[in-house]
């Protein structure tokens, strides 16, 4: 009991213990912030990347794809294991392309990739609807065009108004320009649903306190080119679209790059008819995906197919995020490492002070066992009191990220988090509590640990010099 | 551990004795304090006179001590030999150096003697086991220090209540804390610090300081109370005070003490003086009107 007492009134009476508590204090704040953040990114990203990705991808090999995605399909679900475990299937066709449009008569050109796909179909598998802005398409997506960019499509005619900025750059400045190309057959375009960072420009300066600001250049029912490849010998093909929604995922990759258009057309651009690239499945329950893979690469086996799972597919993206939270929580760990070295100087000042203390102790039956007890209680005391305080204060600062975040940007003028970057509004978090439970036990071995080499000093005191110590 | 140890049981019972029935009747062989013929007969510091009389409950035999530091030795005791009968009063004189407290360390087992023995109540203790040492030095003597050595953190009654909570587990101490404070409270009343129980070490004075560290000495009922120089940081009075007491215990409740100090002028309340001189005993002197 005495140790006890002992350790409860040095903790009191210590002020250097404080010192102590507050290194405890800080490192498991900051990991736990990190970690919460990082598990907010990580967890963000698996949505996103699973959810553009569905459960399971069976893919082509190259932009060729494969043929008859209908039959394939059949003869998936005539499959008994598959069809009780998968919920939906939809094919999809992606190649790179090129669009174009303009913005206050100024060409934008830029690189894309172009997916074609069924969106009843292609929304039943998941991350693709709850990203589309307008909410009546969240709920019934298609490619179809609303009354009001119908009516902006009819005043804009990108292609009949034949604007310069389509012409090519003469090569001669004195030769007469070349003659117009003829006029393409007119038609209604179809739509298209295009990324949100392809359509908007991000004015970084619009905002105030690191708010940014999207200007949308591209309205819906505006007119966009898209040139890609068709055929065996890979000619250019050019069509029309307009805009009938976008796509916002919030992952910069995705929003800055995908534009999704009807399947069947794009099939008939590339002279792929009854081809695609990609079957997307989506399971009933993802814990049966290495089941449902193992059945499909057997139903498929014949096919120039491969068949994996999201997280075989994004593998290295995945792996690097471990390996970078592992090591960053090695690196953070090294703060508490810090802490506890400041408990070792600490507590063998507080043991070199306490050393006739040590020698009362033992003069009144105090075991060595006993006297090493009350430090490296005391060490666990400090690391507790420090982990509470820090697991307090962690969640506070996790909890309020983003009103410290905006805090210090509009004091240092720093934006500490570009939204540009991650087209997140806010930072994301997302706190696991075996995690801070993990950190919690880990600062509490360090400062027991770091305890021990003190507590086994005392413990070895000659009680008679201890008695003697000046 | 105790087991093997064949001292008289400090349990909960008797560490919560009631001060007035600290008397050791059976270790007792005379009527204090009229410290009779025999009693001064088996006061003899030389090892087997007249033991057939009372059994000695201190016998230390030929004790030797030595420090080291690296190759240089420093002896310190050349073969000390000691005998205290229960309930005796034994004050210790000697010159700076001549090793008064280290046998009075090596008898409370704080350190460990070279070569000779150190019996307590008939068994040989200097070569026991440390636990065992332990139990020793927490149930049956009580220490009293020139500097006080009071822990600063506890106010005076925990630092009464110490050597309680030591010898018992956290289970132990529950069951026995209300009766144990109780003790606690009424030795220090009887120390006349009734008034100064909630008070810091730091907030007393010598004299209080040295009652306290009294009263914490008793606390477990100890057989044997070794005092090392008492008196040594205190003014004559506070001094006065504190050997008064220790002679009231000796003579109200049969206390056995073994008192180390260089001052003669407190030795003639005890019952008997050794004299020490570089590591032996030389001399011995009886005080019959103790």
């Amino acid at each position: 009991m005495y140790k006890v007492l002992l350790c409860l009134r040095y903790l009191q009476t210590r002020w250097l213990a404080m010192i102590c508590i507050v290194s405890v204090m800080l490192g498991v704040a900051t990991l736990i912030v990190v970690n919460s953040v990082m598990n907010g990114f990580s967890t963000k990203l698996r949505d996103r990347l699973h959810g553009l990705l569905s459960d399971i991808v069976i893919e082509a090999y190259d932009y060729d794809g494969f043929v008859d995605p209908k039959a394939k399909m059949a003869r998936i679900m005539a499959d008994p294991y598959l069809a009780k475990n998968i919920e939906s299937m939809a094919p999809t066709l992606e190649i790179f392309a090129m669009l174009q449009y303009a913005y206050h008569d100024v060409p934008f050109t830029r690189s894309i990739r172009l997916i074609g796909i069924d969106p009843e179909s292609r929304a039943k598998v998941g991350g693709f609807s709850e990203f589309l802005t307008q909410p009546e398409r969240k709920a019934k997506p298609s490619f179809e065009l609303s009354q009001e960019a119908k009516s902006r499509q009819a005043k804009n005619h990108v292609m009949d108004r034949k604007p310069n900025y389509f012409q090519e750059l003469p090569t001669d400045p004195s030769a007469p320009p070349p003659p117009d190309p003829p006029p393409s057959k007119a038609h209604e375009p179809h739509g298209l649903i295009i990324g949100h960072a392809i359509a908007h420009f991000r004015d970084r300066t619009a905002g105030s306190e690191g708010q940014v600001k999207d200007i949308r250049a591209l309205e819906p029912g505006d007119d966009v080119i898209i040139t890609t490849v068709s055929g065996q010998k890979l000619s250019p093909v050019v069509d029309r679209f307009a805009v009938a929604d976008y796509f916002r995922s919030e992952m910069s990759e995705y929003d800055s790059m995908y534009v999704f258009v009807p399947i069947d057309h794009l099939q008939k651009l590339r002279t792929m008819e009854d081809r695609v690239t990609s079957i997307l499945v989506r399971l009933k329950n993802f814990d049966e995906a290495p089941g449902v893979v193992a059945r499909l690469k057997d139903v498929l086996k014949n096919e120039p197919v491969e068949v994996q799972t999201w997280e075989q597919k994004q593998g290295a993206l995945l792996a690097a995020i471990r390996v970078e939270k592992g090591i960053l929580n090695i690196l953070l760990f090294m703060i508490i490492g810090v802490a506890g070295f400041g408990i070792l100087a600490i507590f063998t000042m507080i043991v070199a002070e306490k050393t006739r203390d040590i020698g009362i102790l033992k003069a009144l039956g105090a075991s060595r066992f006993g006297v090493m007890q009350i430090f490296l209680g005391y060490g666990l005391l400090l690391g507790l009191v420090g982990c509470v305080l820090g697991t307090a204060m962690g969640l506070a600062i996790t909890h309020n990220i983003n009103e410290i975040e905006s805090f210090i940007g509009s004091v240092t003028g720093q934006e500490l988090f570009p939204r540009d970057i991650y087209y997140f509004d806010k930072i994301p978090t997302d706190v696991h509590a075996l995690g801070v439970l993990f950190v919690n036990i880990g600062a509490v071995l360090i400062a027991v640990a770091f305890s021990l080499l003190p507590a086994f000093r005392a413990a070895s005191l000659n009680p008679v010099r201890a008695l003697r110590y000046e | 551990m105790s087991d093997s140890l064949d001292l008289p049981d400090a349990s909960d019972e008797k560490v919560l004795f009631e001060p007035s029935q600290m008397r050791h009747e059976k270790e007792r062989p005379l009527d204090l304090p009229g410290a009779s013929l025999e009693k001064r007969v088996n006061c003899s510091s030389h090892a087997g006179v007249d033991s057939h009389f009372v059994k000695p409950v201190l016998s230390v035999h030929a004790l030797k001590k030595a420090y080291r530091k690296h190759t240089l030795s420093v002896p310190v005791l050349h073969g000390v030999n000691l005998n205290v009968v229960p309930g005796e009063f034994v004050s210790i004189v000697g010159q700076s150096g001549s090793g008064k407290s280290t046998l009075l360390h090596l008898i409370g087992l704080l350190d460990a003697n070279d070569s000779g023995s150190i019996e307590f109540e008939g068994r040989r203790i200097d070569n026991l086991p440390t636990a065992q040492r332990d139990k020793i030095r927490n149930e049956a003597f009580g220490f009293v220090f020139q500097f006080y050595h009071l822990l600063p953190e506890l106010t005076a009654l925990e630092n009464v209540l110490l050597p309680l909570m030591i010898g018992k587990g956290p289970l132990g101490w529950m069951v026995s804390r209300g009766r144990a404070v109780s003790l606690a409270r009424e030795l220090l009343e009887r120390v006349g610090l009734g008034h100064r129980i909630d008070h810091k070490p730091r907030e007393l004075s010598g004299g209080e300081m040295q009652r306290t560290a009294l009263a914490r000495a008793l606390i477990t009922k100890p057989r044997l109370l070794l005092a090392d120089e008492p008196t040594g940081n205190l003014d004559d009075e506070s001094g006065a005070d504190v050997i008064r007491l220790l002679r009231t215990l000796n003579r109200e409740e049969g206390l056995t003490i073994l008192m180390v100090t260089h001052n003669l002028e407190i030795t003639r309340d005890t019952d008997r003086l050794v004299r020490l001189s570089k590591g032996l005993v030389v001399d011995e002197e009886m005080h019959p009107a103790a």
